[in-house]
C-alpha cells in the first residue's frame, strides 16, 4: 500500500464494512462503472440528485460563513428550500467565535496518516476556557437514530474529535487542544425540531480511539495482496457495495429493497465530497 | 523568509527546496488553511501531497494545505462567490447557481451554435473538432490575457499578411466566440473562457474578495510560474502584496505550455514582487555530457551563436559522448524502428529498467504505438504512453457501448450495421470471434435492424456454438431492460427454444423514455457486461474505459439538468429529438460522440488512469516536458523531421498574436516565424538534455512514414554538432 495514502473516514467506514471493498476501492483504485448502490431505498437518478444537493447546500453554508449572499429563490427544489431555511433559522451564539468552513487536517497515527474534513471549525483559543466544536452538516432522511449514543458510535465521530485533538495545535496557538476541549455536534437539516446532536470528547474516549484506530489502520494496511482482504462476514453490507457483482455475491441492488435496518448507517454526502478531495 | 524567486535550469532543486519550505512551514504549526501552493499540474499536486506524509518525526501534527493549480483555484473560487459577481459579469438571471462545463460539453455547445456557419469555413479545410478548438482556444487566450472577445478579430487581423479572406475568418470566429459567450450568460454555463474571464475581471478586484486572499493566504509557493497564463501572475501579483512569505519557482529553459497560454516574460515580472531572486546554476539530474549536448545543439537555433553556430571543440567533443550508438539510419521508418526496439531490448538485457527510457518523436500516432508495443512485448518489455488527447469515439469499447444503446433506443431511429453489431459482441462476449459475431449479427439485424429481438430459433446456435445463445439472451434482454425504468433483476436464459422473458415485436418499439443515456449503460454493466460469460471485468483498461464514458455522458446529462435547459432552450435545431428530455439529451450525445466533436478523452483529474510503471515512455516530445519526465535513455525518433520544428497549423488562432506580449498594428512577419521557432526549438532541445540522465539516441530514417523525404532543422544541427566533433 502507498505510504503517503491517508485513511479518511470513509475509507475506514470501508474497511470495516468489508476488507476486500476497500482493497478494491482504495488499493487497487478499480473502476467499477455499476449503477451506485445506495442505502436509502432512491431511484438511481434521485440518489445522484439527493447527493449533489447535499453538495451544494455545503457550499451554501461555506458561503453563509463568508458572508457571501446566496438568493433564497435559487434553491433547485422544495427540500433544498426547507434545508436553507431551516439552517438560516439556527441559533449559532453557543459556539466558539471563529469560524473556519471547510477545513481538512491530517494527523498522524502511528506510522500512518489519518484525514479529516470539518464542514466547520469553531475554535477560540484566545480564551482561557478555550474550546473547539467540529459541526457537521447531515441531510439524515430517517429519523431511526438519531440519539447522541448512536452518532457516539460513529466511525466519522472517532476520527474526526481524534484527528481535531491530535493535529489541531494550529488553531490553539500553537498548543494542542486537550480532549476535552473538543466536541462534536451534528446539524441534522430535516429535523428543525431536534435540530443538533452534540458529542463531548474527552482523554479516555482519545486514549480508546488512539487504541483502536491504530489497530485498525495497521490491519488495513498490512495486506500486500488482494487475498491478504478477505470478503466482509456480513452479505447484507453487499447490497451497498459497488463490487458485488464483481464478487458475484448476491444481493440485488440496493435501491430495488428499500430502506433497511442499516440505513443512513454508512451513508453521507460529506464522504463523497471528502473522498473526492483527497488524491488517492 | 520573506518573497523569493528561484530560478533555475531543470534538476537543479527548484521544486525540493519548494517542498522542503512546505514542510517547514506547516512543522512550525501554520495554519494549514492559511498556505497556498500553485502547481501546473495535477500531478504535481500528488508529488507534494506524497512529500509531505512522507515527512517522520519532526512535527506531530499536519495539516492539508491547499494544494492545487492556478485554473482549479479560479474555479472553485468564481463558483464559491458567484452570487457576489453573477450580476455584474452580466448573467441573466444572475440567482441562477453557476454550472461549470468542461472541453467536451463546450465544445458540445459551440458546435450547435456554429452548425448553421459552418460553410463560412470551408476554405480552410479543417475538421469539425480543430475547428471548434481553435475558436475556443482565442477565448481562452483572450480570457488568460486579459482582452476582450470582441479584440480576437481585430488582433489576428492585424497581424495577418495572406489573403483576405482569412480575415473574413477571423471575423466569424470572433463571431461564434460572441454567440457562444452570450448562451453561456443566458443559461450561467461557464466554459473554460468564461471562468477565467470572470475571475480577472470581476472576482479579482471585489473588495470581499481581497479581503478573503488577504486573510487567507499568508504563506505562498507557486511551482513553475512561467508554464502559467499572465492572468495567474496578476493574482500572484496581488497576493505577494500582502502575504508574510512566498517562494516562486521557474525552469529556464521553460515555457512549453506557450500553446496553452504559458507566457515566461509576464512570468518574470514577478521578480520585481520579491525581495530577492535567487539562482541556481548546477542540474543535478543529466550529466555533463548531455547538458553539453544540449548546449552545443541548441546554439544552433540561437541569435548569439557565433559564426552560424561554431561550438567550441571542447563542449562538442563532450556533447558527442551523450550519444548512444545511432540505432537506425535506414532508408524505411520501420527499419529506423526496428533500430530502436533492438536498442532497447539490450539496455534492458543490460539491466535498465524499462521505466527509465523514454522515447520521443514529435508526433506519436497509433502506428507507433502498435508496432513499439507488439515489438517490445516479444521480449516482455511494456510500453507506456502519454498523449494529449485521443478521440474517445476510436475505442472498439466505446463503440461497443454505442451500439448497445442505440439497440437500447430504437425510438432513436439509429440503425445499426452488421459490422458495428458484430465488432460489439466479438468484443463484449467471452470467446466469441469476430466471424461467429458476424453470423449472430446478421441474424439479429435482418429480424430488426434498431433494435435486439430474441433468437430462439436453434438452427443459429447450432451454427455458431449453444454456448453464446446464453449471453445473447441475457444481452437482448438487458437491452430491453436497462431503458425501461423496471426494477433490475436477474435475468433468465436457459435454452434457445424457450419463450424470452421479454419479447419486443421487430421494428415496433416500446416507449421508453427518462433513463439517462449514462444510468443505461451502468444498468447495462451492473445486469449484463460485468456478469460471467462476458469479458469486460477481464480487461483492467476496457473497464477503466466504460468507466470513462459513463462518467463523460453523466457530465454532459447533468449539465443540462443542472442549467434547467429544456429541449427550446437547447441551441440549433433539433429534428427528431426524443419528446422525453432524458432520451433527447442521450441522443445528442450519442451524435456528438460519433461525429467525434466529443475528441477530448475525458479524464476527470482525481481519477487514477491505467499506469503501467515498469514500462518504456513513448510520448510527444512537448508532452514529455510538459509533464515534466526524467529518463536515463531517451530515443529521439525522425530527426529528420520537419515536426520537430514547425508549429502546429492552426489557421485561426496564434499564440504569439494572442498574447499579452504581442504590440496590436504588428504584422507578423517570416522574420517573426522564423525568430519564434528558433527559440522553441533552442528550449525544447535544452529541455530534453537536462532530462536526460546518461544518452540519447538519435534514429532517422531517409523516408518518413508517409514516404516522404524530409531534413529538418534538427537533422542539420546534429550533423553540424557531431560532424565537427568527429572530425575533432
Amino acid at each position: 500500500m502507498d505510504a503517503s495514502f491517508k485513511f479518511s473516514q470513509h475509507s475506514l467506514n470501508d474497511y470495516v464494512a468489508c476488507p476486500r471493498r476497500f482493497y478494491l476501492h482504495y488499493v487497487a483504485k478499480l473502476a467499477w462503472p455499476v449503477v451506485e448502490p445506495n442505502p436509502i431505498g432512491l431511484q438511481p437518478l434521485d440518489y445522484q440528485r439527493y447527493l449533489w444537493r447535499g453538495t451544494e447546500l455545503h457550499r451554501w453554508i461555506e458561503r453563509y460563513w463568508l458572508g457571501i449572499p446566496t438568493p433564497p429563490d435559487s434553491a433547485p427544489d422544495e427540500e433544498m428550500r426547507l434545508w436553507w431555511d431551516h439552517f438560516l433559522h439556527l441559533e449559532f451564539n453557543n459556539l466558539p467565535a471563529q469560524r473556519i468552513p471547510e477545513l481538512g487536517l491530517v494527523a498522524p497515527v502511528g506510522d500512518h496518516l489519518l484525514y479529516a474534513r470539518f464542514d466547520l471549525l469553531a475554535c477560540d483559543a484566545s480564551t482561557q476556557a478555550s474550546r473547539a466544536v467540529i459541526v457537521d452538516w447531515k441531510t439524515l432522511r430517517t429519523s431511526n437514530h438519531l440519539s447522541a449514543h448512536w452518532f457516539a458510535r460513529r466511525i466519522q465521530t472517532r476520527v474526526y474529535l481524534y484527528v481535531l485533538a491530535t493535529a489541531g495545535a494550529p488553531y490553539n496557538g500553537g498548543q494542542p487542544f486537550a480532549p476535552e476541549q473538543c466536541s462534536m455536534r451534528y446539524w441534522l437539516a430535516n429535523y428543525p425540531d431536534q435540530p443538533w446532536v452534540d458529542i463531548p470528547y474527552s482523554t479516555a474516549d482519545y486514549e480508546r480511539d488512539r487504541t483502536w484506530l491504530l489497530g485498525l489502520l495497521e490491519r488495513a494496511s498490512s495486506g500486500q495482496t488482494e487475498e491478504d482482504y478477505a470478503r466482509g462476514s456480513e452479505q447484507r453490507q453487499c447490497m451497498r457495495c459497488t463490487y458485488q457483482t464483481l464478487c458475484n455475491r448476491s444481493g440485488g441492488i440496493a435501491c430495488s429493497t428499500g430502506p433497511d435496518a442499516f440505513e443512513d448507517e454508512y451513508f453521507d454526502v460529506d464522504s463523497a465530497a471528502e473522498a473526492a478531495s483527497i488524491d488517492y | 523568509m520573506a518573497r523569493v524567486y528561484l530560478v533555475g535550469p531543470p534538476g537543479a532543486g527548484k521544486t525540493t527546496r519548494l517542498i522542503e519550505r512546505l514542510v517547514e512551514l506547516v512543522g512550525a504549526n501554520v495554519r494549514p488553511d492559511r498556505i497556498l501552493v500553485l502547481v501546473t499540474q495535477q500531478a504535481q499536486a500528488e508529488a507534494c501531497q506524497v512529500a509531505l506524509t512522507q515527512v517522520k518525526g519532526s512535527f506531530r501534527a499536519r495539516g492539508d494545505p491547499a494544494i492545487t493549480t492556478f485554473y482549479g483555484l479560479a474555479q472553485r473560487h468564481v463558483s464559491l462567490f458567484f452570487p457576489l459577481i453573477a450580476q455584474r459579469a452580466g448573467f441573466t438571471p444572475p440567482q441562477r447557481e453557476p454550472v461549470m462545463l468542461n472541453v467536451e460539453t463546450a465544445q458540445y455547445f459551440l458546435d450547435r451554435l456554429i452548425e448553421p456557419h459552418l460553410a463560412g469555413f470551408d476554405d480552410l479545410k479543417l475538421s469539425r473538432p480543430r475547428l471548434l478548438g481553435q475558436v475556443l482556444d482565442c477565448m481562452n487566450k483572450a480570457a488568460e490575457c486579459g482582452f476582450g472577445l470582441d479584440e480576437i478579430a481585430t488582433r489576428l487581423s492585424d497581424a495577418w499578411s495572406g489573403e483576405s479572406q482569412r480575415l473574413v475568418s477571423y471575423q466569424r470566429v470572433q463571431d461564434a466566440a460572441a454567440s457562444f459567450r452570450r448562451y453561456c450568460l443566458d443559461h450561467s454555463l461557464l466554459d473554460f473562457s468564461l471562468q477565467i474571464d470572470v475571475f480577472s475581471r470581476y472576482l479579482l478586484n471585489a473588495p470581499t474578495y481581497q479581503d478573503y486572499i488577504t486573510a487567507h493566504y499568508r504563506h505562498v509557493l507557486a511551482d513553475n510560474v512561467e508554464e502559467n497564463p499572465p492572468i495567474m501572475h496578476d493574482f500572484l501579483s496581488q497576493v505577494l502584496q500582502t502575504c508574510d512569505s512566498c517562494l516562486l519557482t521557474e525552469d529556464n529553459p521553460g515555457g512549453f505550455r506557450i500553446f496553452l497560454g504559458a507566457d515566461v516574460d509576464s512570468a518574470r515580472r514577478l521578480r520585481t514582487r520579491c525581495d530577492e531572486v535567487v539562482t541556481l546554476g548546477e542540474c543535478h539530474t543529466a550529466s555533463p555530457a548531455t547538458i553539453a549536448l544540449g548546449q552545443a545543439l541548441s546554439a544552433q537555433f540561437e541569435d548569439f551563436a557565433t559564426e552560424a553556430g561554431q561550438v567550441p571543440s571542447s563542449v562538442s567533443t563532450l556533447a558527442r559522448t551523450a550519444l548512444g550508438e545511432q540505432p537506425g539510419n535506414t532508408k524505411y521508418w520501420a527499419g529506423m524502428l526496428s533500430g530502436v526496439v533492438e536498442h532497447i531490448n539490450e539496455l534492458v538485457r543490460d539491466g535498465t529498467a524499462p521505466q527509465d527510457i523514454a522515447v520521443l518523436a514529435p508526433y506519436v500516432e497509433d502506428i507507433l504505438v502498435f508496432e513499439m508495443r507488439e515489438s517490445l512485448r516479444r521480449t516482455g518489455i511494456r510500453v507506456r504512453t502519454v498523449r494529449p488527447s485521443r478521440p474517445l469515439y476510436d475505442h472498439p469499447i466505446v463503440r461497443m457501448l454505442v451500439t448497445f444503446a442505440r439497440l437500447g433506443h430504437p425510438e432513436w431511429e439509429q440503425r445499426v450495421s452488421v459490422p458495428d453489431l458484430a465488432r460489439a459482441l466479438a468484443v463484449s462476449v467471452e470467446n466469441l470471434d469476430l466471424a461467429r459475431a458476424q453470423l449472430i449479427a446478421d441474424v439479429a439485424l435482418r429480424a430488426s435492424s434498431r433494435q435486439l429481438v430474441p433468437l430462439d430459433n436453434p438452427s443459429i446456435w447450432q451454427r455458431v456454438g449453444m454456448r453464446f445463445y446464453s449471453p445473447y439472451a441475457s444481452l437482448q434482454q438487458g437491452l430491453a431492460r436497462a431503458a425501461t425504468d423496471d426494477p433490475l433483476h436477474t435475468p433468465s436464459s436457459s435454452a434457445p427454444g424457450t419463450p424470452s422473458s421479454r419479447h419486443l415485436p421487430p421494428d415496433d418499439p416500446e416507449p421508453k423514455s427518462g433513463v439517462p443515456l449514462d444510468l443505461f449503460w451502468q444498468q447495462l454493466f451492473t445486469e449484463v457486461l460485468s456478469q460471467p460469460q462476458f469479458q469486460l471485468d477481464q480487461e483492467l483498461e476496457a473497464v477503466l474505459v466504460c468507466d470513462k464514458l459513463i462518467k463523460s455522458a453523466r457530465s454532459f446529462r447533468e449539465v443540462f439538468e443542472r442549467a434547467q435547459l429544456t429541449v427550446a432552450d437547447w441551441p440549433g435545431p433539433h429534428p427528431g429529438a426524443s419528446p422525453d428530455s432524458m432520451g433527447a439529451i442521450g441522443q445528442e450525445y450519442i451524435k456528438t460522440l460519433s461525429a467525434n466533436i466529443l475528441a477530448a478523452q475525458y479524464a476527470p483529474e482525481h481519477e487514477p488512469d491505467v499506469v503501467e510503471e515498469d514500462a518504456v515512455l513513448v510520448a510527444p516530445a512537448y508532452t514529455y516536458l510538459i509533464n515534466n519526465f526524467r529518463s536515463r535513455y531517451q530515443f529521439w525518433l525522425e530527426i529528420n523531421s520537419l515536426g520537430w520544428y514547425e508549429r502546429v497549423y492552426q489557421p485561426l488562432t496564434h499564440p504569439y498574436v494572442l498574447s499579452r506580449q504581442w504590440q496590436t498594428g504588428h504584422k507578423w512577419t517570416e522574420a517573426d516565424e522564423h525568430r519564434t521557432r528558433q527559440a522553441m526549438m533552442s528550449r525544447l532541445i535544452r529541455g530534453l538534455t537536462y532530462r536526460c540522465a546518461d544518452r540519447i539516441f538519435l534514429a532517422s530514417s531517409q523516408l518518413s512514414i508517409s514516404g516522404q523525404e524530409e531534413s529538418g532543422p534538427l537533422a542539420r544541427a546534429i550533423f553540424k554538432v557531431v560532424g565537427r566533433s568527429t572530425q575533432d
